[in-house]
């Protein structure tokens, strides 16, 4: 007897003392599933994430192999030149482009994780305290913010640049400096409207000190949109960076960066397509799977943001 | 509203000092222009500081900061240490290209985005709209230098319709007007869907069709009117965008304009140029935003001056 209605509560009678728990994780697969765009984008940048890890081993080539016999070589399917050795071909100098369209996601992405992190450190920590403590702070930010929107972003690039000097490491503060009040701006207005709210003088009240006000209780709200921003800043930072690689101002000339192969494509650009269309294509593939990835999150955690 | 435009002023005034203090530090950073002038030949002590005497670099900086505001406020913005010539002229003879290159390249983004956007909302979730969507994404993802170079493969080298570089003409001015115009154009076009999609579902939408209006007029009269909003703010907001990306595009089709001077003026350390474009830039970028402001009461009646 004991033993059979063991078996029926096991099967057929729902357990009542413990319901089933709300999987968030399970609705944020469904969304992620039933949106196309987003699936696309995910596994564009699981690709290129992947290659950038594992081009050593992916890498048909040497990216810095100098050939000169074997120089503007075209791509395979161009006969007659063009070989299977050499799928994409060969640069100005004979290096594979493939293997430097290869190793270039691994400059690039490093570089634009890097300086959107740090923009968005730099950003944010000022919205913070301009949002927060108002007055003469917010003043002077908001003053650094227009001067900063004022002055157009890749001149402001190309002479930080010329200050700091053409390196890999200058080129990221560069794009950190030149990204910061996209993010200054969002947190501020979040957290002008979230210190009004009762729960943060219910906190107040208690006696909570300012700091741990504004990171233990402002900012986890403000930081799904910061977030949001940030992988969409993310596709603006990839496109500076070839923009300033590719007028020279970018990381040193032995670094493959995909700015910098199209900064040296353009003086072949009558005799070898293919050195200047690739190295493009990379960049646009890359951003758009941002963009796909950046949208969606955006209509997830904030469709506020659609007009930033 | 006087009052409201001339506080804008105001703080646009603030703006451009803070710009020009900024400015000045960078490029004092940058080097030493007279070592940099002077480089050919082994100059003696003398020539250098004859050469930092003319140049007006032997004073310390403050002063030196101080003489520059006052003289750029009556547009003297000292010489080109290359040119030899005024630097506020030399930016200004630039001004008409880089000012046509980018109204241009606004008019391509506005007359491509209006269709696009109107059409992709209208037809919310089918095959159009996932067209249009298709082009505004690819838009947005390439970089607009990146672009210009393909059309320059595409029309000036293999077909052959177009010139690939000077602006001796109006056709000179189709591929770079493209190339700039088309990343703005899908950021537009993105912006005017999601917007119209939302005034669409408004209830004086419903009205307005259920009076009987065409649908025309409640497409043009009704919706695009009030979709118009977010997208002026854009344009604003982009205005400094297509202004930046102007110095690249200019580059890549040998456009003669302020972009092209001020990236080849910082290599050279030619300070009183770069201070001169950028700030002429900087001063364009604000007024356009100002203009924006004073817009929107013309869009919108609603919204009031504090």
């Amino acid at each position: 007897m004991e033993g059979n209605t063991e078996t029926l509560s096991a099967t057929s009678e729902p357990n009542l003392l413990s319901p089933p728990k709300f999987r968030a994780g399970n609705i944020f697969f469904k969304r992620f599933i039933s949106n196309p765009g987003a699936v696309v984008g995910v596994l564009i940048l699981l690709v290129i994430v992947i290659v950038a890890v594992f081009v050593p081993f992916l890498a048909p080539h040497n990216p810095d192999d100098v050939d000169p016999i074997k120089r503007l070589r075209p791509p395979f399917w161009v006969t007659p030149k063009g070989s299977t050795d050499y799928l994409l071909g060969t640069d100005a100098v004979g290096r594979d482009i493939l293997s430097r369209i290869m190793y270039g996601a691994r400059v690039s992405l490093l570089i634009g994780v890097i300086s959107v992190s740090l923009a968005c450190l730099l950003g944010v920590t000022l919205g913070l305290l301009a949002g927060y403590y108002g007055k003469w702070v917010d003043n002077l930010v908001s003053r650094l913010l227009e001067i900063q929107l004022a002055y157009p972003l890749i001149l402001f690039a190309i002479s930080i640049t010329a200050v700091l000097g053409a390196s890999l490491p200058n080129l990221i503060i560069v794009l950190a400096i030149a990204n910061w009040p996209v993010y200054t701006r969002v947190v501020r207005g979040q957290v002008l409207s979230i210190k009004e709210q009762q729960y943060i003088e219910a906190v107040r009240s208690i006696g909570c000190r300012d700091y741990q006000i504004i990171f233990k209780h402002i900012l986890p709200n403000a930081l799904p949109s910061v977030m949001v921003l940030a992988t969409l800043q993310l596709a603006t930072v990839l496109i500076l960076e070839a923009g300033l690689s590719f007028l020279g101002l970018g990381v040193e000339p032995t670094i493959p960066t995909w700015g910098s192969m199209l900064n040296e494509g353009r003086n072949y650009i009558l005799t070898a397509w293919w050195a200047e269309t690739f190295p493009g294509l990379a960049i646009t593939l890359t951003v758009l799977g941002v963009n796909l990835v950046g949208d969606w999150l955006r209509d997830v955690f904030d469709p506020r943001l659609r007009n930033i | 509203m006087l009052r409201y435009i001339l506080k804008r002023l105001l703080n646009a005034l603030l703006v451009l000092l803070g710009l020009s203090l900024i400015v000045f530090i960078t490029l004092r950073l940058t080097g030493d222009p007279v070592a940099m002038l002077l480089q050919a030949g082994s100059p003696s002590k003398s020539d250098i500081a004859e050469m930092r005497r003319l140049l007006d670099l032997d004073q310390p900086l403050p002063i030196q900061y101080v003489s520059f505001v006052g003289k750029a406020l009556t547009g003297d913005f000292g010489r080109s240490f290359h040119y030899s010539t005024p630097a506020l002229g030399l930016v200004l003879e630039r001004m008409p290209a880089t000012l046509t290159l980018t109204l241009s390249a606004m008019a391509v983004a506005l007359v491509l985005a209006f269709p696009l956007g109107i059409i992709s909302a209208l037809n919310r979730g089918k095959f159009l709209d996932f067209v249009s969507q298709t082009i505004s994404l690819l838009g947005v993802s390439m970089p607009n230098f990146w672009f210009g170079i393909l059309l320059i493969l595409i029309f000036g080298v293999s077909l052959q319709w177009l010139p690939v570089s000077g602006s001796d003409g109006p056709e000179y001015l189709i591929m770079p007007s493209i190339a700039l115009g088309i990343p703005l154009m899908a950021v537009l076009a993105r912006i005017l869907r999601s917007s119209m999609l939302e005034v669409l579902n408004a209830d004086y939408i419903r009205t307005a069709r259920s009076k009987g209006l065409a649908k025309s007029t409640v497409i043009i009269r009704h919706s695009v009117r009030n979709a118009l909003i977010p997208v002026v703010t854009i344009i604003g907001l982009q205005f400094g965008t297509l202004l930046g990306g102007a110095v690249i595009v200019e580059t890549v089709f040998s456009w003669p304009g302020i972009g092209r001077l001020a990236v080849d003026s910082i290599g050279s350390r030619d300070y009183p140029v770069v201070q001169a474009s950028v700030l002429l830039l900087g001063a364009i970028l604000v007024i356009v935003n100002l203009i924006i402001d004073i817009l929107y009461t013309v869009i919108d009646p609603r919204i009031g001056y504090k």
